[in-house]
């Protein structure tokens, strides 16, 4: 730590404090503590099976596509 | 040594899936991260939805989480990230829309974050900051506020330890600039 760091420090501690107001604070815990230990929800696989699926299908009929050509 | 101790057992905690521990955690780092990200995108709004991001993240992780993780540089990490994606998404938008990314609130009128500035020297010090280039401000921000070493900033910024001094050298320049009193 350089004393051109402790001056950046100094200058930053007088910087006025900033927190979000508590109702937020609360809604945003109790959110997020729904998912603790539980990973992504399921929701969030599901664009993900259908990208699949979709791409499955689109190869399949091009190379049915290029079978029925020959 | 005791705030060591208290963090493993947060990460313990949150390992064995207690929301307690996740509680424990918010409470710790929530203004501090909240501080960053309002400071980052210069609006409360977007920075409530990537605190809520940041939080939802760190609860569907915890099970996989390093015994040894410490906790601030993980949730730095994801906020910054975050904030990447959202600045990402900010100039698309400002494109698509035919104007240029705008960084800074109109000069005449008090941003939110300003308003809350209880003296001209408060405002003006937050001005410099708002005023510096987003990677600068970011770097002034983790070391001025949250007092990271450099090697830690480039750890959360996956940067190199030289980048990030040179970029902390370049934020304090400019800084001094625009307040003269930091060199």
């Amino acid at each position: 730590m350089t004393n051109d760091d402790d001056a950046l420090k100094d200058l930053a501690k007088r910087l006025p404090p900033v927190d979000l107001d508590h109702e937020s604070a609360q809604r945003i815990a109790q959110l997020a503590r729904r998912d603790v230990g539980h990973g992504p929800p399921k929701t969030r696989l599901l664009p993900i099976l259908v990208g699949l699926l979709v791409t499955i299908t689109l190869v399949w009929a091009l190379i049915h596509v290029y079978e029925s050509l020959r | 040594m005791e705030a060591l101790s208290l963090e493993a057992d947060w990460v313990a905690g949150l390992r064995r899936g207690e929301a307690g521990a996740f509680d424990a955690v918010f409470s710790a780092y929530r203004r501090r991260i909240y501080g960053y990200l309002v400071r980052m995108t210069r609006r409360r709004d977007a920075a409530e939805d990537l605190l809520q991001e940041t939080f939802l993240r760190l609860a569907q992780h915890a099970k996989r989480l390093d015994a040894d993780t410490r906790l601030g540089a993980w949730l730095f990490t994801v906020a910054h990230r975050l904030v990447q994606s959202w600045g990402r998404a900010q100039a698309v938008r400002a494109q698509l829309a035919g104007d240029l990314p705008s960084e800074e609130p109109a000069a005449t009128t008090r941003s939110p974050l300003e308003a809350i500035a209880d003296s001209e020297a408060q405002l003006a010090i937050e001005r410099a900051f708002a005023a510096l280039p987003p990677s600068y401000r970011e770097v002034a921000l983790l070391v001025g506020i949250e007092g990271m070493q450099p090697i830690e900033v480039a750890e959360v910024l996956g940067m190199r330890p030289d980048a990030v001094r040179q970029r902390l050298a370049r934020a304090r320049a400019q800084l001094s600039e625009l307040l003269g009193e930091v060199r």
